[in-house]
C-alpha cells in the first residue's frame, strides 16, 4: 500500500509533489504532531465500545423492574381474598414504576458516554479540513481561468498552477488543523481518564447489587421467590402457569449472563480508555513516524484529487 | 446502617419470607390470611433496603458523569474553534477567488 503510494506520486509530476510533500514535512516538523492511523483506530474503537456500552445498565435494571413485577403477580395469584391480591397487583405495578424512573436515571447518565465518544468522533475526523474543498477549488479554477484569459490578451504561454496552489493551501491548512484536533483529542482524553474509571467503578458497583460479591443478590433473591412461589403453590396451577415459570426461569438466567458481560465490559471500557490515553500521550517513535508520513501521503493524495479535479 | 448490616437485615428478611411463604400457602392454616399480611410488610421491608441501596448507586453513576461533562463542553467548544477555521480559510478563498475574477475582468478592459 505504502510502495503504491510512492510508485503513484514518483508517476506524475514529479517535482511539484515532492515539492508539495516538502513543504508538508516542514510544517508537520514545526507542529506539535498529529493523530496517527493507530491512534485514530483506537479512538474508533473505544467511541464504538462506549456507544453500545451505555444502555446495558439501564436494560439490566428494567429487566429487573420487569421481574419484580411478575413475582408481585405470583403473590396476587395465591391470594386468599381479591382485595389483597387487587394491593398485590397495584404495590407490583408501583415497584416497576419506581424501578424503571431509576433505571431512566441510569441511562440519562450513562448517556454522557455516547457524548464523549461522539466528540471524540467529531475531533479526529476529516469533517473540518473537507469542508474547505469547494472554496479552495473554486480558488483554484479562478487562478486557472485568469492565467488562460492573460495568456489569450498576451499571446504568452504560462502554465496554469491554480490547481498547485489550491492543493498547497489545502495541505498547509489540513496539517494545522490535524495539530490542532490532536491537541484537544490529548487534552480531553488525559482529562477525562480518571472520570472514565471513575464512572466505570461506579457502574459496576450498581451491578454488583444484582449479581456479585455485594450480598443484595437482587436477581438471585427474585429467582428464589419465583421457585419457592412455584414449589409451595404454583405447580398446582395450570400447565401455562408451569411453561411461564420455565420462560421466566430462563430470563433470570440470561440477565444474570448480561450482569455479569455488562461488568466485564465495565472493566474493558476502562482499560480501552487507558490504552487510548497512553497511545495518545506516547511520544512519537519511528512507527508513528512512518504513519505520520503515511497520512501525509493520504493528503498529498487528497490535495492531487483536487488538483487533478481543478485541472479537468 | 452500614452496609453490612443492610445485608445482614436483608438475609433475616429473606430467611422469614421464605419461611411465611411456605405457611401462607397450606390452605389448611387458619392464620394463612394473616401470614399474607406479615409476607407483604417482609416484601416493602427488602423492597425499601433494596431500592435505596440501588438509588445510592445510580446517584454515584449521576455524579462521576456529571464531572465528564466539563471535558465534553470544552471539547465541543474546540470542535467550534475548528469549524471556525475551516469556515475562516472558506471565507478567504472566496474573497481571493473573487479578487482574482475581478482582475481577470478588469484586464480584458484594459
Amino acid at each position: 500500500m505504502y510502495n503504491q503510494k510512492i510508485k503513484l506520486l514518483k508517476s506524475k509530476d514529479t517535482l511539484q509533489w515532492w515539492f508539495l510533500i516538502l513543504l508538508l514535512s516542514l510544517t508537520l516538523a514545526s507542529c506539535a504532531g498529529i493523530l496517527t492511523k493507530s491512534q485514530l483506530t483506537e479512538i474508533k474503537k473505544f467511541s464504538a465500545a462506549s456507544n453500545a456500552y451505555s444502555e446495558y445498565p439501564g436494560t439490566v435494571m428494567k429487566t429487573h423492574a420487569g421481574l419484580s413485577l411478575n413475582n408481585q403477580l405470583t403473590n396476587a395469584s395465591e391470594s386468599k381474598n381479591g382485595e389483597t391480591a387487587l394491593k398485590n397487583i397495584y404495590k407490583g405495578i408501583e415497584k416497576k414504576n419506581k424501578y424503571n424512573k431509576l433505571a431512566d436515571r441510569a441511562d440519562k447518565a450513562c448517556e454522557i458516554l455516547k457524548s464523549y465518544s461522539s466528540i471524540l468522533q467529531k475531533l479526529s475526523s476529516d469533517q473540518y479540513i473537507n469542508d474547505t474543498q469547494a472554496s479552495l477549488e473554486k480558488l483554484g479554477k479562478s487562478l486557472d481561468k485568469s492565467i488562460g484569459e492573460y495568456n489569450k490578451l498576451s499571446n504568452s504561454s504560462f502554465s496554469t498552477f491554480g490547481g498547485i496552489i489550491a492543493a498547497t493551501l489545502r495541505g498547509v491548512a489540513s496539517i494545522y488543523i490535524k495539530t490542532e484536533q490532536h491537541k484537544a483529542i490529548k487534552k480531553a482524553v488525559n482529562e477525562a481518564d480518571p472520570m472514565i474509571e471513575d464512572l466505570s467503578a461506579s457502574i459496576i458497583k450498581l451491578l454488583d447489587l444484582y449479581v456479585g460479591e455485594d450480598g443484595a443478590q437482587i436477581i438471585q433473591s427474585e429467582k428464589e421467590d419465583l421457585e419457592n412461589w412455584y414449589k409451595d403453590a404454583g405447580h398446582k396451577q395450570p400447565l401455562s402457569t408451569t411453561q411461564w415459570v420455565a420462560k421466566e426461569l430462563e430470563a433470570i438466567d440470561n440477565l444474570i449472563l448480561l450482569v455479569n458481560k455488562s461488568k466485564i465490559a465495565a472493566t474493558n471500557l476502562r482499560d480501552a480508555h487507558k490504552t487510548l490515553l497512553t497511545k495518545i500521550q506516547k511520544k512519537t517513535d519511528l512507527k508513528d513516524s512512518i504513519e505520520i508520513i503515511e497520512i501525509l501521503i493520504d493528503d498529498v493524495e487528497a490535495a492531487k484529487d483536487l488538483k487533478d479535479k481543478i485541472e479537468g | 446502617m452500614a452496609n453490612t448490616e443492610k445485608i445482614a437485615v436483608l438475609k433475616l428478611i429473606r430467611e422469614l419470607k421464605k419461611e411465611v411463604q411456605g405457611l401462607k400457602s397450606d390452605d389448611a392454616n387458619p392464620s394463612a390470611g394473616e401470614l399474607e399480611t406479615v409476607f407483604m410488610i417482609l416484601d416493602d421491608l427488602e423492597d425499601e433496603i433494596i431500592y435505596n441501596a440501588l438509588e445510592e448507586r445510580v446517584q454515584e453513576i449521576e455524579n462521576a458523569s456529571t464531572k465528564l461533562i466539563s471535558v465534553i463542553t470544552e471539547a465541543k467548544n474546540k470542535s467550534a474553534e475548528l469549524d471556525e477555521i475551516a469556515k475562516k480559510i472558506n471565507k478567504v478563498a472566496e474573497v481571493l477567488s473573487k479578487l482574482v475574477d475581478i482582475a481577470s475582468k478588469a484586464a480584458s478592459f484594459i
